[in-house]
């Protein structure tokens, strides 16, 4: 299996290169390319990945505590630094790529009826695979670098799929603030692995965990500043990328792109990348445990998701365009991912990765088929009754909001419930931020109730025209909804939380990530081993208390999750009322300028635009304006009242510049002088 | 002992780009007018790959202490004949669509390739002095070759009168240092007594040099000097003068640190680039002329980048972008704690990167620039990289490398400096440096947008050069094959190490 590694990544990139090429071969043919062709190889590529994966995944669980791992080439040997291109697949990375590959496939499926009709449809699935490989590469790799490799390729991908529709500015605009954005967070990420690369001397992944591990006080503390820096440095590359604070707003705007595209890169996979990294690197996280302005590196992190769950919720609510709902929404889920983190319960955070991609793939692509039957409406104001309408995609959304809601037992609850309890869990801080997260989980419900009540019950707002032509479900977009809804109602039981509280170990899912991230969670919350060994200690075990935590925060997360969906339909049972968009505007895309950002697009202008425009302009008047034409005047009239003659060749702007380089040397050699070793 | 014996090999790339220059000149008057930019550039390139193929052959060594090969250089002389050959390329579009009368531009660039090359190479100041100038002289004349256009006289003049200047600072700081070690020899040892003296030569040296690379304070010449230079050229210029300048800014640096140790390089011994030196100790003048260059780096990708972002004229913008990469060049240069091995790698990686895509940057830019490139500003610019899409695909790639964007080998040379850096403990200039490195993608990716934009306002003129196409193509490849460099040329990337001071 070792020697194979390379072709679940490889294969995509060929399904990449194959469909660009007929897309490029296809482009001056009247239909484009043979879509048939194109369907085949863009859906068959990422679907032998995901068999790839799954022979991987037996093969790893035959030994679990050695993963496998492929030594590609050397890829630089350089003074002391010595990086390798390798693949490494151990239980982390088989989690992830399951689900990246396994939902790619059936979003690439979906896509084949969705964007059918669309021209560029070649170069959709392109892109796909493209963003698919990207994806792979940034899971597998075996090294940080390799990671950043696909960390930059989905950004990429991202950038040229919002944008796929480049029908105006806004559209452009909005692809370009994703790419900009995210520019901005990886600017942390390499600078993080600057600061790791000093600390570790090395970016394998193994070599960092096997540093971290040892866990050796004295070699940790000397450097705990700068493990401390790549922590956070790091922590602010996964901002960018997971669209948390500071770095949040582009993803709203992302929805520009195709609905298939939101469904995959910005619900399931790629805003999760961020998570992925933090569990990824959790023993570095762990000993990251030098305050920096009174927060410790997890710390920062549980912080940060709090006010980023509690700002995308709260946005979610003001929102008239389902999509951009369902993206504050995933702002809002991904701030729990990254609490759990916080909590230092990796295994959590990925387990909520894990259901989130199933129930919120579900929510989107039932969206998009919402979307694709009214003919291209994606505004609630136009919507309502669609139950009778659509029951199909009625009963697929449903399953996918009562996931979110956390309602037992479908997947949303259990991984709801364990973030709430291990928020309370981890104590001090982790209380007072579990007491946010509950409410904010009740506010989850009232907005999602919100949205799923305006286009399905409430009166309806369709009009004739558009009521008597409903575009059905192709049987391509109907295969992923059953089996993502079925994900989203049956990924929870994997983990089983209530049974584990019991002290029955059917927590397979934490189990199965033990060997990863079961050492740095132990380090965070040393616990007297139980005689099952690290990977009891893990999962945590079941005394009275811990159960009575387990009941109290399913009781009160379904609690919150039924005042917030009972508040949402007696509020908007009645639709919109006379609040109905005026006709002929587009409520849709409108300028993709993040209605209810809370002036994060203002705050940006004024701490990152406005003042490189200062800076720039300051260089500017400094250097060209003030000094060289100011001076260059001034010199010019001596000039002239000296009257050497002469005119040509701007002779007096030269001499300043002259003079300035000249004063420079002066300045230097002034200080080479002042500082002139006595012999 | 590797003296005269193996002078021939040692020089022979050398040797070859000056034959090539002396025949294209040679053979020049016997061309038809119409012809002579059809053979020229040819020949020309013929002797450039020929040199780069003498380059794979080449011994280790010196000659005379006077000038020395060893992987480092051969690497430095390989980008040098690379933006060579690009640039040649180049040339041969812009000169035939304008239909240039006369041929010597072709014998010109070479001229100078050698001098950049004999600046790689040198051991000794003087060496180093002949190598600028005959470096400058022939770059002098190719930036003025469009005698008539006011703008060229103007760069020309600029570019001439501070060249000048500066080459005159040169030789002072040459004969200070001579006078303190009784030697032109790079790394010769201080007589007792004499170190101030010494240290205010070299630091004279270290100016007239930063002056060669275009850093800030002395960069005020480059903007008007690239926008009087036909687009071919600017790039060309670019990159040659300033892998020669930062090798031998990096042969002095190694040099000052032998110093500092105590010790000095002996008249038969020469220091080669590409082995690393411990620093013992850190004295109090290497540390204020190592804030010096950090402080003037700053300040060069400062400049550089604030004042690249309003430029309309693309040559105009390359020009602040050599000057912010001056900057980052720079960075290279910080001192680790004492009792760490300083090697300049990362710089040598970086230069090269920076010189094969600044090169082809210009050249793809010429090959769009209109009749006597006079439309190099961004409007007329506009959308025409649709109309040429091999075009537009290797610009995409020249500038991806240059703003840094992974899986390019500028990604690979910034990510050695800044990692470098951090290592060495400068990690607040390394996070100012990444900033200004988003403002630089921003204007690098700012110029692709307007280029592959679609509204253009001109028919693109008719550009025809097949080196150019083959020149190009083989440095876009190149630009994505060496991000792999362990994989594609192993044991050619210079960095090691392990310490050996000075060569036996």
């Amino acid at each position: 299996m070792d020697s194979v590694l390379w072709l679940i990544p490889v294969l995509p990139l060929l399904g990449a290169a194959i469909t660009g090429g007929l897309a490029l071969a296809g482009a001056k043919d009247a239909h484009g390319p043979n879509r048939g062709l194109v369907a085949t190889i863009a859906v068959l590529m990422p679907a032998l990945s995901f068999f790839l994966t799954i022979a991987a995944s037996v093969e790893l669980a035959k030994h679990p505590d050695y993963p496998i791992s492929q030594h590609l080439w050397t890829w630089l040997d350089f003074g002391s630094l010595h990086l390798n291109a390798s693949l490494l697949f151990d239980r982390l990375s088989s989690l992830m790529l399951l689900f990246v590959t396994g939902i790619g496939t059936l979003i690439t499926l979906y896509s084949v009826g969705y964007m059918g009709e669309d021209r560029g449809f070649a170069r959709f699935m392109s892109y796909l695979n493209l963003f698919l490989f990207s994806m792979i590469v940034l899971v597998i790799g075996g090294s940080l670098p390799m990671t950043f490799l696909g960390w930059e390729g989905v950004g990429l991908c991202s950038y040229l799929l919002v944008g796929f529709w480049h029908r105006n500015d806004d559209y452009n605009d909005a692809a370009r603030k994703a790419f900009v954005v995210n520019r901005v967070g990886d600017l942390g990420f390499l600078l993080g692995m600057f600061a790791l690369l000093a600390v570790v001397g090395s970016l394998d992944y193994e070599r960092i965990a096997g540093f971290f591990q040892q866990r050796d006080a004295t070699a940790l503390a000397g450097q705990s500043g700068l493990i401390a820096a790549a922590a956070l440095l790091l922590f602010f590359g996964c901002t960018g990328k997971s669209a948390q604070i500071p770095l949040v707003t582009w993803l709203p705007d992302a929805m520009a792109g195709p609905t298939p595209v939101s469904a995959l890169i910005h619900a399931a996979t790629m805003v999760t990348a961020g998570v992925f990294l933090i569990a990824r690197l959790s023993d570095l996280f762990v000993d990251a445990t030098l305050p920096v302005l009174g927060l410790n590196a997890l710390q920062w992190v549980m912080v940060v998701g709090c006010i980023t769950a509690v700002w995308g919720a709260i946005a979610g609510c003001f929102q008239h365009d389902i999509k951009k709902a369902l993206a504050y929404s995933t702002v809002s889920q991904l701030g729990f991912m990254f609490m759990a983190c916080g909590a230092g319960r990796f295994d959590v955070a990925l387990f909520h990765v894990f259901t989130h991609a199933f129930f919120k793939a579900t929510l989107f692509l039932g969206a998009g088929a919402v979307i694709h039957g009214l003919h291209h409406e994606q505004d609630l104001r136009r919507m309502g009754g669609l139950a009778r309408l659509m029951p199909f995609t009625g009963l697929i959304m449903g399953a996918g909001w009562l996931a979110i809601l956390g309602i037992a037992p479908f997947s949303g609850f259990w991984s709801k419930d364990l973030i709430l309890e291990s928020l309370f869990a981890s104590g001090g801080l982790g209380i007072a931020i579990g007491v946010v997260a509950v409410v904010t989980a009740g506010i989850t419900a009232y907005y999602m109730t919100r949205m799923m009540v305006l286009a399905f019950t409430a009166p309806t707002q369709v009009d004739d025209e558009t009521r008597n032509h409903i575009q059905a479900v192709p049987a391509t977009m109907a295969i992923p909804l059953v089996i993502l809804a079925v994900g989203s109602i049956g990924a929870g039981l994997l983990w089983m939380g209530l049974p584990a509280a019991y002290g029955c170990h059917t927590d397979w899912f934490a189990q199965y990530l033990a060997p990863v991230v079961g050492k740095a969670q132990a380090a965070f919350a040393p616990i007297p081993a139980p005689p099952g060994g690290h990977e009891a200690v893990a999962h945590g075990h079941a005394d009275a208390g811990h159960l009575t935590l387990a009941w109290s925060m399913a009781l009160a997360g379904t609690v919150a999750a039924v005042i917030g969906a009972a508040l949402a339909v007696v509020v908007w049972s009645k639709g919109y009322g006379t609040a109905k968009p005026e006709a002929g505007t587009s409520t849709a895309p409108t300028g993709f300028g993040g209605a209810w950002t809370y002036g994060f697009d203002r705050l940006y202008d004024a701490v990152v635009v406005l003042p490189t425009k200062i800076l720039g302009l300051a260089g500017y008047w400094l250097v060209e304006l003030l000094v060289i034409a100011g001076l260059t005047q001034l010199v010019a009239n001596a000039a002239r009242y000296v009257g050497d003659g002469y005119a040509a060749m701007q002779r007096p702007r030269l001499r300043m510049q002259l003079a300035l380089s000249i004063a420079g040397l002066v300045a230097i050699l002034i200080i080479v002088a002042a500082n002139i070793p006595k012999p | 002992m590797t003296t005269s014996v193996s002078l021939f090999p040692l020089l022979l790339p050398v040797a070859l780009t000056l034959t090539g220059g002396l025949a294209t000149l040679a053979a020049e008057p016997f061309l038809a007018a119409e012809r002579k930019h059809d053979w020229l550039p040819w020949t020309a390139a013929i002797a450039v790959l020929a040199a780069i193929i003498a380059l794979f052959a080449v011994d280790t060594g010196h000659v005379h202490g006077l000038y020395a090969m060893d992987s480092a250089r051969v690497w430095l002389c390989g980008g040098i004949l690379g933006a060579t050959l690009i640039a040649l390329g180049g040339l041969q579009a812009s000169l035939r669509r304008d239909a240039f009368p006369g041929g010597e531009p072709h014998a010109l660039l070479l001229f100078a390739a050698c001098g950049a090359q004999l600046m790689v190479m040198a051991t000794d100041w003087l060496a180093l002095f002949v190598g600028v100038e005959l470096a400058s002289l022939a770059v002098y004349a190719l930036v003025g070759l469009r005698r008539q256009h006011a703008e060229s006289g103007e760069g020309l003049y600029k570019y001439f009168v501070m060249g000048s200047v500066f080459s005159a600072v040169l030789l002072y700081g040459v004969a200070m240092t001579y006078g303190a070690t009784g030697s032109t020899h790079v790394g010769a040892a201080v007589q007792s007594g004499s170190l101030g003296l010494w240290f205010f030569g070299q630091a004279l040296i270290l100016v007239a040099l930063l002056f060669k690379v275009g850093a800030f304070p002395f960069h005020f010449w480059s903007p008007d000097a690239y926008t009087g230079a036909p687009v071919a050229i600017t790039g060309f210029m670019g990159a040659v003068i300033k892998v020669g300048g930062f090798a031998a800014i990096g042969a002095q640096w190694l040099a000052l640190i032998v110093v500092a140790n105590g010790g000095g390089v002996p008249a038969d011994q020469v220091l080669f680039l590409d082995r690393g030196i411990e620093l013992t100790v850190l004295p109090g003048w290497l540390s204020v002329l190592q804030q010096i260059v950090l402080v003037l780096a700053v300040l060069s990708l400062w400049v550089g980048h604030f004042s690249g972002l309003g430029q309309r004229s693309a040559r105009r913008l390359i020009a602040y972008s050599s000057v912010a990469n001056a900057g980052y060049l720079l960075l290279a240069l910080a001192l680790p704690a004492a009792g760490s091995v300083v090697s300049l790698g990362s710089l040598w990686v970086y230069l090269v990167a920076y010189a094969i895509a600044t090169a082809g940057t210009l050249t793809a830019l010429a090959w769009l620039a209109d009749h006597d490139d006079r439309h190099d500003d961004l409007d007329h610019l506009a959308g025409q990289c649709r109309r040429d899409p091999f075009t537009g695909l290797v610009l995409t790639v020249f500038l991806a490398s240059t703003a840094g964007l992974p899986i390019t080998i500028g990604f690979i040379g910034k990510f050695l400096i800044l990692s470098d850096l951090v290592a060495k403990g400068w990690l607040v200039i390394a996070i100012l440096a990444m900033v200004m490195a988003l403002i630089g993608a921003a204007y690098y990716l700012g110029l692709l947008a307007t280029l592959w934009g679609s509204e253009s306002k001109r028919e693109p003129a008719p550009a025809r050069s097949a080196l150019a196409v083959a020149a190009l193509a083989v440095a876009a490849l190149a630009i994505f094959a060496l991000c792999w460099p362990g994989w594609l040329v192993p044991g050619q990337m210079p960095g090691n190490p392990k310490v050996a001071a000075v060569s036996p």
